[in-house]
């Protein structure tokens, strides 16, 4: 585990093995494996979709897909070491993303990324994290609506983001989000 | 492709206001006072705006959100109960929301056909519904583009309970809109004719007949409806779909529904005809029971009479525990018929108009066999005093016989009495 307050350098910033699984994790094997059939038959995907959560209720289900297992895992490591996994996504995951610093393969591989904005909504949620030290959600939703927006694959994940942070979302700024769905329907 | 996430989306923005609507509600009104009271000495906050003041206590307060502290979460809720009544008040168009999600929903309906996703979906309509207290037409213009039918086509219980919570909520909104009505009709007579969730179906028929208003334009379709399944659902086994069937008659007689001479005959002897079966079958237990009770006198038990409780054995009764309420429920169909002639002081009918005494004497012309009946009833059976509903079964039944006496006293005399005297 790394050491943020230590005078040794090399503690500081020592790798440590979440930070690196989550990394191997989003860009190898979180991505959406059926994104064509959500493409050509939504009923069935969005019906699947809803197993799926379902199914993330229980630990390490047989029947998960490795994309499903990525995200269980990924969710379950940034619950556990969160003092080093949530700064890590935070400053330089999605930081670096936002700056095209961080070079990823495909639209999959970014979609993946930003789906961990999703699961972080949640655990900031369930952790009643304070407001100051929570993600900067609308960054994030506003980086993918200036950005990102001709893409229907992001529109879809900033959906799912405002659905997993609609409890944390300033209600100062929640009338913009839900105007903006609504224009978007 | 992203219609139905971004319903999903809108309808938990929703329900995220709704959330602390309700809380507010929960906490009484006299919440805010009592909360500045405590925590700002009385000051509140009311001197800055209210986004201003908001951030301002945020900024004073960083750990606003720290719920591990009991006067933290209070802050906390006061901020987002007071936001959120804003927004609900001033900020969100629920018509607005409505016009857009359904008619975008309604072309989802077409493509889907998972049980769960138009369960959710029409949960989704219905919240949003819940939230439009005015503008009905421009609702009812929206919902006119759903198609219900193709919805029940899916054999949904989970569909069908959420439909008819949705025509609920519409038509004690709206009693007068002919399409709503429409709409509850054609769900009833689907459901109906498949017998498809039949005990929530049939109580959603009594429902729409007690809720649509009088001048609803369409209410003949009530009514017909009525003529279209009285044969099969007014002889149904299951005692209380039977009840139930027996309110939608009431209600039929109290909307006018019956309104022909010919109509107003069949249902009074509907009525008759089920008033006999059940004082068959209670005279029949009846006899049962006195047969047991001679045969254990017989063989030398007297315990009946040395207890002298025999008036409330009523164990061979057991198996019936519906038969006060059936026979009341029968009764109130031909005391309403007859009420209403004498309260209106006439019947108009498509093909009679009768006044004052004329309209209440061809109405007890119509319904002497069963008010002899109910009389013999009256004056023969003994009270189970232990069935459910006797009391009030006995009471109604002698004011529907008083009325009687009170509307024609001459009448009772020679077409009741004196035939069941010579009987």
């Amino acid at each position: 585990m790394p050491d943020p307050n230590s005078k040794d350098e090399e503690e500081q910033n020592r790798q440590d093995g979440a930070r690196q699984l989550i990394q191997l994790l989003f860009q190898k094997y979180l991505p959406l494996q059926n994104v064509e059939q959500w493409k050509e038959e939504p009923e069935s995907f969005i019906e699947q979709e809803d197993d799926n959560y379902l199914m993330l209720e229980y630990d390490m289900d047989a029947e998960m897909t490795l994309s499903l297992l990525s995200f269980q895992l990924i969710d379950k490591l940034i619950e556990k070491f969160y003092t080093t996994t949530f700064p890590f996504i935070q400053n330089t995951l999605l930081q670096s993303y936002f700056t095209g610093n961080l070079k990823l393969q495909s639209e999959l591989e970014e979609d993946a990324l930003l789906s961990i904005v999703c699961m972080l909504g949640k655990i900031q949620k369930d952790n009643k994290t304070p407001k100051d030290q929570q993600l900067d959600v609308c960054f994030v939703l506003d980086m993918i609506k200036q950005s990102k927006w001709d893409n229907i694959l992001f529109q879809r994940r900033y959906i799912h983001i405002l659905l997993q942070w609609v409890k944390l979302i300033p209600k100062s700024k929640f009338v913009h989000y839900y105007n903006f769905v609504l224009e978007n329907l | 492709m992203l219609i139905y996430e971004q319903c999903s989306c809108v309808h938990k923005m929703l329900q995220e206001i709704d959330y602390w609507l309700k809380m507010s509600t929960n906490m009484g009104s006299g919440f805010y006072g009592g909360l500045n009271q405590r925590f700002f000495g009385g000051s509140g906050s009311s001197g800055s705006s209210l986004v201003g003041g908001t951030s301002l206590r945020r900024q004073a307060r960083s750990d606003l959100i720290d719920f591990s502290n009991d006067q933290n979460l209070v802050e906390s809720q006061d901020d987002q109960i007071e936001m959120s009544t804003m927004i609900h008040s001033n900020l969100i168009d629920y018509l607005k929301t409505f016009q857009i999600v359904c008619s975008k929903l309604v072309n989802l309906f077409h493509s889907f056909s998972s049980p769960n996703l138009v369960w959710k979906m029409v949960n989704i309509l219905s919240f949003i519904l819940e939230k439009n207290t005015e503008s009905d037409q421009q609702l009812i213009e929206c919902l006119n583009q759903l198609n219900i039918n193709k919805l029940l086509q899916l054999n949904s219980e989970q569909v069908n309970e959420a439909l008819i919570d949705m025509l609920k909520q519409l038509l004690a909104h709206q009693p007068n809109s002919p399409i709503i009505l429409e709409m509850c009709v054609s769900l009833l007579d689907h459901c109906l004719t498949k017998t498809q969730h039949i005990d929530d179906t049939i109580t959603f028929w009594v429902f729409t007949m007690r809720v649509t208003a009088n001048e609803n334009p369409s209410k003949i379709s009530l009514k017909n409806l009525f003529m279209k399944f009285c044969v099969s659902y007014g002889s149904v086994k299951k005692e209380q779909l039977f009840i139930e069937f027996l309110k939608v008659a009431q209600e039929c007689a109290l909307i006018d529904g019956f309104n022909t001479q010919q109509e107003i005959v069949q249902v009074l002897d509907f009525a008759y005809q089920k008033f006999r079966l059940e004082v068959e079958h209670e005279n029949q237990l009846q006899k049962m029971r006195e047969d047991k009770r001679r045969q254990r006198s017989l063989s030398g038990s007297h315990s009946e009479q040395e207890s002298g409780n025999d008036d409330y054995d009523d164990s061979d009764f057991n198996d019936d525990s519906f038969m006060y309420e059936k026979k009341l429920n029968i009764l109130h169909i031909a005391h309403i018929i007859i009420w209403k002639a004498i309260n209106e002081k006439g019947v108009t009918l498509q093909d009679i108009t009768l006044m004052g005494h004329d309209a209440v004497r061809f109405i007890l012309d119509a319904q002497k066999k069963f008010i002899l009946l109910a009389t013999a009833y009256l004056t023969q059976n003994r009270v189970q005093r232990t069935m459910p509903t006797s009391s009030s079964f006995f009471t109604y039944l002698i004011t529907f016989i008083d009325r009687i006496i009170i509307a024609d006293k001459n009448w009772f005399m020679t077409e009741i009495l004196s035939v069941l005297h010579r009987e």
